[in-house]
């Protein structure tokens, strides 16, 4: 259907070639995952395919780009619109009329279709995408899981063949990722179109795509089924892919095959290890000290608003503690994190933040944003750790900017870095405060594996040396593995506080939050073994010790 | 309502939401051509009170005209102290006397300063003339889909790319409105002090920064978007038929500012000394009135 046939492309004022000899059949009906580390031309690919390269940058193209033997470089951006449909990663970005039907019948209005059958189309291509019936309806009025349907929308009736979606599931909850994923499914098996997803969260995506592709440096180090992929490049690092956690079990405990599939894994582990079920209790994580905040039937009505957002909250977070707050989109995460930060004032109730109110010591915490591009003003990376932290020690900071893998970046202008350098550099600022207490809203969104270890490592060394992380993600892995407990938010009230293995085991919980199940727990309940949320309470269970494996 | 929702068009039905892009642009240009020609306080008071009348039409929330009297009597009042004050023009006649010109040091070195009352007139005129045009834009931009304008300038024959450029200002305003804020609310997060997390005004300068990178990425999403989606097939567009009643009332609009400027242009040229005898009654009209 497409094949790209040794493409390189340099942007212009670059030495370095973006895209190196990069060959690729894409073909119909397929659904096929390109991920990689941030920075290694995945976007470069897309615009690519979807034709928007050539015009754009002025950089040195080379190779083919053929669809049935025709060379599609020729065509033009609209007529390149009816073979490829791009949705880009944020849809408040590529929006553009104030109505539903307005935004979705654009394209067949520029090519001069009939009012009445793009009424028609309008209806059911809104239909395919699940928003029947919000023709009328401003699109600022909707969710960010509507919006992206939209998107959908927007590019799905122009019917074209390929389908390209750049990060389209980073900002939705678990749930919203399900549906949206099942959509994609059904038009690629119904309508036959051909879908191609960029995106970070392969560990979450792998049951949807059967082919993936793995890019690094430029070039495209592996193509195929996506179940061989665990074999050739899943446990190299430098790689970035994020490993289904059964794989990452299959792996760990040697299984004669890496699978996703947990009956297989509980097959193949049932088969291939000795199971205890008694053994190995799950150690309580991090120790109850000093409290660095205390919330006291705190509530929060938004000027104008019916209802509370926050209803009589209490929790109490001590030194030391890495605690997750989860929920789905709109359960007040973010609220309780503008509140502790001074953002907001609190309807009624108390907030003791440092041992006093949080006007007085708001100043002491950092607090990540989901959005990081905002808070970047430097033209360095370097001024930029060095804004407002003129006192803080230089080879500190040094050390801070290895961690976080900025060493090489120094010189570099912050906005024009990856999403995920991006993020880093914000964290490696606020850091060098040495805050007290650290809020980070969604701290791992849109980074690839090494980055999300990177930043695991700093929360880890960070609350050992004292400091207090509370962070907010729908990620069950990242805060079964990192958090000491977990708030569960829904409607405005912390339905439970308790350990990650108290919290993320309990489906009816999950279910309340809009959390996916973690894997590891239905691996633990087949085996009948006690309830396990991470890698490591599983392998106190299983040992990888049968005769003639190990 | 939030900050972003102040900027975003209007949802619903009224009735200048529903006109066609040409015709509010028409509407928009020739409220600035009299704007512009007519120096007469009671007539650009009038012309301003109907563009606050086409806000009742167009059903502007409450929110909304709060945030438009304020920007209204800021610049009018800026625009009246600071002629009242500053009026260089002849003859003034002092109502006022702020410093006396034998006040020890600062009257020597001011001359005295007074309010003066032409200077109030002057302003007032000044004020009233960017308040209509403040006025009327905020009603074509709160009440517009950037599609509706984007047809209207195509229509016109201006080249796709200009008009796209035109429109994407109205269509990221919102957008930028909100993410202002956000850079704000970043900037005091990252600073180290109490006064720091409290004020906005020292986080002001920082803002352009990622504002502006985060607009450039922006535009050129939306402009791939659009681009892929056709948008630059202009000639494949249907012709969409300026409706009769609203072409016939620009028709008469275009003729009340021809008319207008005509008397003005008139006016002025017998000041000049090209005096025709029988425009008396419109060089008075003109006087009176413009």
């Amino acid at each position: 259907m497409l094949t790209i046939k040794n493409v390189s492309y340099c942007y212009a004022g670059r030495n370095i070639p973006t895209l190196k000899n990069i060959s690729i059949d894409i073909n119909k009906r397929e659904m096929i995952l390109i991920a990689g580390r941030t920075g290694c031309g995945k976007s470069t690919l897309i615009k690519v395919i979807n034709g928007l390269l050539l015009g754009n940058g002025g950089g040195q193209f080379s190779g083919e780009v053929t669809s049935k033997g025709f060379n599609i470089l020729t065509l033009t951006p609209e007529e390149m619109g009816l073979l490829v449909g791009t949705v880009y990663q944020s849809p408040d970005d590529q929006l553009f009329a104030m109505t539903v039907e307005d935004e979705v019948g654009f394209v067949l209005e520029n090519h001069g279709i009939a009012s009445e059958i793009i009424k028609a189309e309008v209806t059911s291509t809104l239909k395919r995408v699940g928003l029947a019936g919000f023709e009328k309806r401003s699109i600022h009025a909707l969710s960010g899981g509507q919006r992206q349907r939209l998107a959908l929308a927007s590019v799905l009736i122009n019917k074209p063949q390929i389908l390209i979606l750049d990060e389209p599931v980073s900002q939705m909850n678990p749930v919203g990722v399900k549906e949206f994923l099942g959509l994609l499914k059904e038009l690629n098996e119904v309508d036959g179109i051909t879908i191609i997803v960029v995106e970070h969260r392969v560990h979450e995506l792998a049951k949807y795509f059967p082919r993936l592709v793995v890019m690094y440096e430029g070039g495209i180090i592996y193509d195929g089924d996506i179940n061989q992929a665990w074999y050739k490049v899943g446990d190299e690092i430098k790689y970035g892919l994020r490993e289904p956690q059964n794989v990452k079990l299959c792996r760990k405990l040697a299984l004669s095959k890496l699978t996703n599939e947990s009956d297989e894994v509980i097959s193949l582990i049932r088969n291939e290890c000795c199971i205890d079920i008694i053994k190995g209790e799950c150690e309580a994580k991090g120790a109850v000290s000093k409290a660095v905040l205390v919330a006291k039937n705190i509530s929060y009505c938004y000027p104008g608003a019916k209802e509370n957002t926050l209803h009589n909250v209490n929790f109490t977070l001590s030194q030391g503690e890495t605690v997750a707050v989860m929920g789905y989109n709109g359960a007040g995460k973010s609220t309780l994190f503008n509140l502790i930060a001074g953002l907001t004032n609190l309807t009624s109730g108390e907030l003791t933040l440092l041992g006093g109110t949080v006007a007085d010591n708001a100043h002491k915490l950092g607090f990540l944003r989901q959005d990081p591009d905002l808070m970047l003003l430097a033209d360095t990376v370097t001024r930029e750790i060095h804004w407002h932290n003129k006192n803080a020690d230089e080879s500190q900071i040094m050390e801070l900017m290895k961690r976080l893998d900025l060493s090489d970046k120094a010189k570099d202008f912050p906005l024009a870095l990856s999403k995920g350098q991006r993020l880093r550099v914000v964290l490696a600022a606020l850091l060098a405060r040495q805050p007290k207490l650290l809020l980070l809203d969604e701290p791992t969104t849109g980074q690839d594996q090494q980055s999300m270890l990177d930043i695991k490592n700093i929360i880890s060394e960070y609350t050992t040396s004292g400091g207090t992380v509370l962070f907010c993600t729908h990620d069950v892995e990242l805060a079964a593995e990192i958090a000491d407990r977990v708030f569960l938010m829904v409607k405005g009230t912390l339905l439970k506080i308790g350990t990650p293995q108290e919290v993320l085991s309990q489906k009816n919980l999950l279910l309340a939050g809009g959390l996916s199940l973690p894997p590891m727990l239905r691996i633990s309940e087949g085996l009948k073994i006690q309830k396990c949320v991470t890698l490591e309470e599983v392998t106190r269970h299983v040992s990888k010790t049968t005769v003639g494996r190990c | 309502m939030s900050v972003r929702q102040l900027w975003e068009g209007a949802e619903g039905d009224n009735v200048i939401m529903h006109l066609d892009g040409r015709s509010k642009l028409f509407v928009l240009f020739s409220i600035a051509i009299l704007a512009i020609t007519i120096d007469n306080p009671r007539t650009l008071f009038l012309l301003f009170s109907g563009t606050l009348l086409l806000h009742f039409a167009a059903r502007t929330s409450i929110y909304k005209w709060q945030v438009m009297a304020v920007l209204l009597l800021l610049g009018l009042w800026g625009s009246m102290v600071s002629q009242a004050l500053f009026f260089a023009q002849t003859p003034r006649t002092p109502i006022f006397m702020l410093i006396s010109p034998d006040f020890p040091i600062l009257g020597p070195l001011t001359n005295g300063l007074f309010i003066y009352q032409e200077g109030i007139l002057y302003g007032a005129i000044q004020g009233l003339r960017s308040s209509i045009m403040l006025s009327m834009g905020l009603l074509i931009c709160w009440n517009s889909d950037p599609r509706q304008l984007l047809k209207a300038l195509m229509a016109w024959h201006l080249s796709p790319q200009v008009a796209f450029m035109l429109v994407t200002a109205l269509r990221f305003l919102p957008v930028l409105a909100a993410e202002a804020s956000e850079v704000i609310t970043a900037l005091r997060l990252r600073s180290n002090s109490k006064v720091g997390r409290q004020s906005i005004c020292r986080h002001l300068p920082y803002v352009v920064n990622p504002l502006l990178a985060r607009c450039l990425r922006r535009a050129q999403t939306l402009a791939l978007s659009v681009v892929s989606r056709g948008f630059f097939l202009a000639e494949n567009r249907k012709k969409v038929v300026w409706p009769m009643k609203e072409f016939s009332s620009c028709l008469v609009l275009a003729l009340v500012v021809m008319v207008t400027v005509g008397s003005k242009l008139a006016y002025l040229a017998s000041e000049q000394g090209f005096y025709v005898g029988f425009l008396r009654y419109l060089y008075d009209w003109t006087k009176l009135y413009l």
